[in-house]
């Protein structure tokens, strides 16, 4: 570059050596004029005044004697000077146990996770992961293992030496050199005596890396010099530069060396990772290697999306692609937008539009149709994991629905988020308390809800400070604390007033995280706090999940990995758009549009040779394969075995007309079905009515159960609209009434009979406990406790002609059973069958009631058992139920888990990561295009959709189907002359739709 | 008779550097320490390995080096593949050594090519130790002289021989390992068994001239350091265990050994034979004890007493400490958690047993005693006499239990660091307990009163004896 030194800087600014055995690693940093730093710290002259005071191995200050000096760093023309102050060279300086000698062993390895550091150990030998329990590791490498570790006469007899130098077999390999610095501190740390913690020793606060900001790694400067320095609670610091751990995020793109020196490879950017004692940082840094040939041509923008991944660009040297056609940006658009294929029509009219604002108002009708809430609300019922396995009784399509009509309706997000977080009730009524309702534990709500919402991955927290991240075991449980009051019971999601939470390790009492509550729900503060605009994950994370959805790969990915060490690609863009998601309300849609509107978005895949290997800044756009969902419905709809989407309402119309005009049809038979039933029953002897029952009423004890009237029992008939009873159509055929164990009280069930003349009943009854039975309010049968065994019970009556009302109270005293009730015998005639009606009772209980008498609701009840009665309309109406749209695996809330969606990488929703969608390609997915089930039964009709074109324009509708665009004379010609020579027509546009969907072009997004 | 040609040949290694290159001396030491981590009985990478002679030939030409992978790969130029890889290579005279070797015909002049090479290489000859010690060594061995006067103490490749009422050095018995696990008296005073080793690496049973301090015999070298040595109660049968989980037994007299057992899967910490010299009684690592037949070796019962889920004292403990009660039979276990464990070998068989209700019969009907030692981090050693047994714990304190009723009789406190060795002369009613601080203190049994301490290293400032207050 041509740019021109402006200043240069050095770190530290002062220089403090207070120890025999203190150092520190200087830094060089050059200004020049365009604002770019570079190191200088290999090339600048250091020169110290004092050579007694102070010394230099290379860029490292070593102190001498006591005494001040300066340091004079020169480059060029530009100089600095650093006063530097040596003391206490006499004075000892024993190695500190936590701070060197375990900084020491995590720097070498040796308390890895894999190795010493696994929560056993290895091979006998325990260390705690990375040295986070400094007592644990004192007791294993000094006293512990019968001392064999350490030998403080003889340090080099020392095991801990002698196994990682391998000078005894150490199944670890070679950890130490004899030369270097770990080696001695090692050594001497043994030969002072081998010391663990001391009392009084200072504690380290924290740790400063320099530099602190973002570098950009420019050819042929690429390298940079890291400093790390420790702080004590004693105002002390100390350079830990050689003490420190390194890692990088991307090996390609940089690496780094065990003393700081961070080296750029490849273009991109990488996240340097430096790890002391339990402080992580991260130093960005983006390297630009040299790109003979380029240069910057100021690319088309169209919103401020564009000009900031083309800032990106151009700093790293990286060419943006051109916009692709109206084809491909029409199909890519309405795939990530609603999951389909667009239809024939739609491409034919958008090709045809000459209009200039085409795209954006593509772009805009689109999210306004359902098809796009749908598929939104599919990706989100992923992360949510909503399976009816779980959720049952048709709480998952409760959920799934309000989620739809959340996304359709564009509420804010963080009222969604909220809504969710606080809900609280029956989740069979609030919809989203069927979140809580999937996650059965306070540990998996921890996990869900941070990796969803907060985009982490906070599982390791919760047996040990999370290694790679900030996140600690007080953050795990202070989350924990947060949902730990929840009451599941089944299916009702209510706050406990009490339930602490306490840290495994420490039994401290956790406060929860966003702030103790002042009511009893915690919930409240957290989700205030997770979604206020000002919160560092939540908008940040949903931004990058929508910009994943769109572009093929997040700004930061994988979506659900945010921390310091994993940098988004692009910084200021991720920043951008949290920032405007943020202010503009949470508006998602809002977020969908700026994006499909940008010049980026509408990249072509095209690649160039200056942009071929860039793979994060978006430069082009990405080839993808379509989700297993995409996959399944575009083949379904080129291959012509569902409606298309647009058909989809038509169809739905269509039925519904037919639906409403057979139930006229059969209601104008209704009076005339009635009469006719009426007239059948009132030749019978008697019919029954339906059975309801009432209750439980809980008692204290088996006699108040049976004896305290709970209800007006001796009411001649009962209001059945009045109280709660419900009818029991199940009990009819086996007449069960079931009791809860444990409960002790009493159940009523109620029955009409109709009898035609006077005639005795005789009904049979078995009950574990006891029974009292009325008739038209007269008690019959009173028995507090059966006693026979079995307990079989037989009671008579004297019906009177017309309608009887019986009543029974079954008290349970407490075991679980089943009370049945039976007519054995009328007119002292024995029964062979319980009922002699073909209709069910409670039909047959309104029928009894002469006409005038019937409520609404039981007319309603005849017309609609009358209209159950027609095969036809029954079938229209299942046809309406199960929803054309359900054909659509994009357009449901969870598809079907079917052998073809799998193999494309269906998730199971057993987990809140975005990677249970797996994307990889594998031999399945070939297995199933070519020759799979599912694709074979859909092709096996595909003719019927084409046969009656012309083999033109079966060749033209094939190719707008499948690929949105015409196809070529080459391809038209071609596909004709196939067609023509084939003996049978009908099996090659079978082959010609086969081959179609086995291209590329069809399987992948464009 | 072997043992005694094979130190002379060492001595004698310098005169005869000419002649003809011998592979258990020369050769096999160098392969196991650079090669054996990678190459051997843990880890067999590039499914090569070298720990014993029959697998290492596989790689050898007997008289063609250049065409022995084994040679070849040492002197690859390539440093990615050349061995050891990721390491240094191997010293040019070393290298040389091997090539020779090869060269002469690779002959094997060990005792068993299947047998690990590491527990045939002849006894090491040990270096001197320190004039002065610089710091004092933690005491992991101590053993009363039969009369009870002078104290054995396990130093830094030596023992040293000490006044127990005087705290003062009578000798310094050298040329020994590096550590010093387990010291016995024998012949009345005039030898001492001695076994240590360096951990990881080395292990020594041999016996000393207890004046002169000669070695007389090297009973055996093990692949790591000896933890445990007992002798019978006719004093003519010696067992020794080591941490390469090895247990073995001697004939004292002519230094054979009887027989070998590998039942335990970590490290062996203590030996004890059984009052009737049926038994031998092991402890480990592996939180078992174990009864061998004295005579045979084999296995008799596995006692699972230190691994309960059931019961009282559940908990998974490595056991470090075994003593036989003088009268009943019963042993005494001792390691990690709260209690000792004091069992009967031919019970403990009865119990045994694969049912999978056998930890519940266990913990009903168990014939274990327990005795709560009250000692935090666990107990390292025992030594019993008439009625007691005295323990030494990781949190300083020696204490006294009675054998019948586990009640204590005295707490020894004083010292301010792990105790890892304890000796009783019941002849002197002394005890003596040796710390990882290097100290030595001297305690009355009868009153509990410490009577003497000293720091058992050559040259350091012993401490003013106190004798009676």
């Amino acid at each position: 570059m041509a740019s021109k030194l402006e200043r240069i800087e050095v770190f530290p600014t002062e220089l403090n050596l207070a120890s025999k055995r203190s150092k520190a690693q200087l830094v060089i940093t050059g200004w020049l004029e365009n604002g770019e730093a570079r190191d200088l710290t290999r090339l600048a002259k250091i020169v110290i005044a004092d050579k007694k005071v102070a010394d230099l191995n290379r860029s490292i200050v070593i102190p001498i004697g006591d005494g001040e000096t300066d340091i004079l760093i020169r480059v060029g023309e530009h100089s600095v000077k650093l006063p530097v102050r040596v003391s206490r060279q006499s004075a000892t300086d024993p190695i500190r146990f936590t701070t060197e000698t375990l900084a020491t062993l995590t720097k070498q390895g040796c308390n890895a996770g894999s190795c010493h550091g696994s929560p056993h150990g290895k091979a006998g030998f325990s260390l705690s992961l990375f040295g986070f329990d400094a007592a644990h590791d004192e007791l294993s490498l000094i006293r512990g293992g019968l001392n064999r570790r350490v030998n403080v006469l003889a340090p080099d007899e020392s095991l801990m030496l002698k196994k990682p130098l391998l000078k005894v077999p150490h199944v670890g390999g070679k950890k130490l050199v004899q030369n270097d610095s770990a080696y001695h501190l090692l050594r001497q740390w043994i030969f002072e005596g081998a010391r663990g913690v001391i009392k009084n020793e200072p504690k380290f606060v924290k740790i400063v890396v320099y530099p602190k900001q973002e570098r950009v790694l420019r050819a042929p400067h690429l390298h940079q010099q890291l400093s790390v320095q420790a702080y004590f609670d004693n105002d002390t610091v100390r350079d830990v530069t050689d003490l420190a751990t390194y890692q990088t995020s991307k090996r390609q793109v940089a690496t780094v060396e065990s003393n700081g020196l961070v080296l750029g490879r490849e273009r991109g950017s990488a996240a340097i990772m430096v790890r002391y004692l339990e402080s992580l940082e991260s130093v960005y840094f983006t390297v630009v290697p040299e790109s003979e040939g380029f240069a910057w041509l100021p690319p088309q923008e169209n919103n401020g999306i564009d000009r900031l991944v083309n800032d990106r660009l151009k700093l790293l040297q990286i060419e943006p692609a051109l916009t692709c056609s109206d084809s491909v940006f029409l199909r890519r658009v309405h795939l990530d937008l609603t999951g389909l294929l667009p239809p024939t029509v739609l491409v034919r009219a958008f090709l045809s539009n000459d209009s200039c604002n085409k795209r954006t108002k593509l772009i805009n009708d689109l999210l306004n149709s359902r098809e796009f809430a749908r598929f939104q609300a599919l990706q989100m019922a992923d992360l949510l994991r909503i399976t009816p396995e779980v959720l049952t009784d048709g709480r998952a399509t409760f959920f799934a629905k309000w989620i739809e009509e959340a996304i359709h309706t564009n509420q804010p997000f963080d009222k969604i988020t909220r809504q969710i977080l606080t809900a609280s009730g029956d989740s069979k009524e609030v919809a989203p308390a069927n979140y809580y309702a999937s996650l059965n534990k306070t540990e998996n709500t921890v996990e869900s809800t941070v990796q969803i919402f907060m985009g982490a991955r906070i599982q390791c927290a919760k047996c040990h400070n999370h290694p790679f991240e900030n996140w600690t075991q007080d953050d795990y449980y202070s989350i924990g604390a947060v949902f730990n009051r929840i009451n599941r019971d089944k299916g009702m999601i209510l706050m406990n007033d009490s339930g602490e939470m306490t840290h495994p390790r420490t039994g401290k009492v956790m406060d929860p995280w966003g702030g103790k509550a002042d009511s009893a729900d915690p919930r409240l503060k957290f989700a205030e706090w997770l979604t206020a605009a000002d919160n560092p994950w939540f908008a940040r994370v949903m931004v990058n999940r929508i910009w994943s959805r769109l572009m093929g790969r997040g700004i930061v990915e994988p979506v659900d990995d945010f921390r310091s060490s994993n940098p988004p690609s692009n910084v200021p863009l991720l920043n951008e758009l949290a920032n405007s998601f943020a202010t503009n309300g949470f508006n998602c849609k809002q977020v969908y549009r700026e994006i499909c509107n940008s010049q980026v978005y509408q990249r072509t895949t095209q690649a160039t040779e200056f942009n071929a290997e860039d793979n994060e800044n978006f430069s082009h756009a990405r080839v993808r394969l379509l989700t297993a969902e995409q996959l399944h419905d575009a083949i379904g709809y080129v291959t012509g075995s569902v409606q298309p989407a647009g058909e989809m309402f038509r169809v739905k119309a269509e039925l519904e007309s037919k639906e409403r005009e057979r139930t006229v049809k059969i209601d104008t038979n209704q009076s005339t079905w009635e009469e006719s039933q009426t007239k059948r029953l009132s030749k019978l002897d008697f019919y029954l009515g339906g059975q309801w029952s009432l209750g439980f009423y809980k008692a204290k004890d088996q006699k108040e159960a049976h004896e305290k009237a709970f209800i007006e029992e001796t009411a001649f008939h009962m209001d059945l609209a009045k109280q709660d009873w419900q009818l029991q159509p199940d009990w009819e055929q086996s007449r069960k009434v079931n009791f809860p164990e444990n409960e002790i009280g009493a159940r009523y069930i109620y029955q009409t009979i109709w009898s035609r003349v006077n005639a005795k009943v005789k009904f049979h009854f078995v009950a574990d406990d006891g029974v009292r039975a009325w008739h038209n309010g007269r008690l019959f049968y009173d028995q507090i406790q059966i006693l026979e065994d079995p307990k079989t019970q037989y009671a008579e009556t004297e019906l009177s002609s017309g309608l009887n009302y019986i009543l029974f109270k079954v008290n349970n005293k407490g075991g679980a059973f089943h009370f049945t009730v039976s007519i054995v015998e009328f007119d002292g005639k024995a029964l062979e069958s319980a009922s002699n009606s073909t209709l069910p009772g409670h039909i047959t209980g309104i029928l009894a009631k002469p006409v005038q008498k019937r409520s609404t609701d039981q007319q309603n009840a005849l017309r609609n058992y009358h209209q159950s009665l027609d095969d036809e309309l029954v079938e229209l109406r299942h046809e309406l139920a199960l929803d054309v749209r359900l054909q659509y695996a994009t357009q449901r809330p969870w598809p079907e888990q079917t052998d073809f969606l799998k193999a494309f990488g269906q998730p199971k929703r057993t987990s809140p990561c975005a990677c249970e969608r797996s994307s990889e390609p594998t031999l399945e997915q070939a297995l199933q295009l070519l020759n799979g089930r599912q694709v074979y039964d859909k092709l096996t009709d595909s003719n019927k959709q084409y046969a009656s074109l012309t083999d033109h324009t079966l060749v033209e509708a094939l190719y707008l189907a499948a690929f949105s665009r015409y196809p070529s004379d080459l391809e038209t010609g071609k596909a004709r002359e196939y067609i023509e020579h084939s003996e049978n027509r009908d099996d090659a546009i079978r082959d010609l739709v086969w081959a179609l969907i086995n291209t590329q072009e069809f399987m992948f997004q464009h | 008779m072997r043992k005694f040609v094979v130190t002379v040949a060492l001595l004698t290694g310098l005169v005869q550097a000419q002649a003809a290159i011998s592979f258990m001396h020369d050769v096999a030491p160098v392969l196991l320490q650079r090669c054996e981590g990678c190459h051997g009985s843990k880890k067999s990478k590039g499914d090569y390995r070298i720990h014993t002679f029959e697998f290492l030939s596989e790689a050898v030409t007997p008289g063609k080096p250049h065409e022995s992978y084994l040679y070849t790969m040492l002197v690859d130029d390539d440093p990615d593949s050349r061995m050891p890889q990721k390491d240094d290579s191997l010293a040019p005279s070393d290298i040389e050594l091997v090539r020779q070797w090869i060269a002469e015909g690779a002959k094997f002049d060990g005792s068993d090519p299947k047998m690990p090479l590491r527990s045939q290489l002849p006894p090491r000859e040990h270096p001197q130790s320190p004039e002065l010690y610089r710091v004092p060594v933690p005491v992991t061995a101590l053993a009363f002289s039969p009369d009870g006067k002078s104290l054995a103490v396990g130093g830094h490749h030596e023992v040293t021989v000490w006044g127990a009422e005087s705290g003062k050095l009578i000798r310094r018995l050298k040329n020994l390992p590096l550590r010093i696990q387990t010291l016995k008296w024998h012949a009345g005073g005039g030898r001492l068994i001695v076994g240590g080793g360096s951990p990881g690496e080395y292990g020594e049973l041999a016996l000393v001239d207890a004046l002169s301090g000669e070695r007389l015999r090297v009973y055996d070298t093990f692949e790591d350091i000896v933890l445990g040595m007992a002798l019978n109660q006719e004093g003519d049968r010696l067992t020794a265990s080591s941490a390469d989980r090895r247990v073995r037994a001697y004939d004292l007299a002519s230094g054979k050994r009887c027989w070998e057992s590998s039942v335990h899967s970590d490290w062996v910490t203590s030996v004890a034979f059984s009052t009737d010299n049926r038994f031998v009684v092991t402890t480990s690592r592996d939180q078992t004890a174990k009864v061998l037949d004295a005579e045979t070796g084999e296995l008799f019962t596995t006692y699972n007493g230190h691994r309960r889920q059931f019961g009282e004292f559940t908990g998974r403990f490595k056991v470090f400490a075994s003593v036989f009660e003088p009268i009943s039979g019963s042993v005494m276990t001792a390691g990690e958690g709260k209690a000792i464990r004091v069992w009967n070998p031919v019970k403990a068989e009865e119990e045994s047993g694969t049912a999978s209700d056998m930890e519940k019969r266990f913990s009903k009907a168990g014939h274990t005693r327990y005795i709560e030692h009250g000692l935090g981090l666990g107990v390292f050693a025992m030594c019993a006499s008439k009625n007691l047994v005295y323990t030494a714990g990781a949190d300083g304190v020696a204490k006294a239990f009675n054998f019948e009723d586990g009640k204590v009789l005295h707490e020894f406190k004083g010292h301010l660091d792990w105790i890892y060795s304890i000796d009783c002369s019941p002849k002197t009613s002394r005890l003596a307990t040796g710390s990882y601080s290097g100290e030595i203190r001297l305690w009355d049994t009868d009153t509990g009163e410490v009577v003497n301490s000293f720091i058992a290293a050559p040259g350091h400032v012993v401490k003013q004896a106190i004798l009676n207050n």
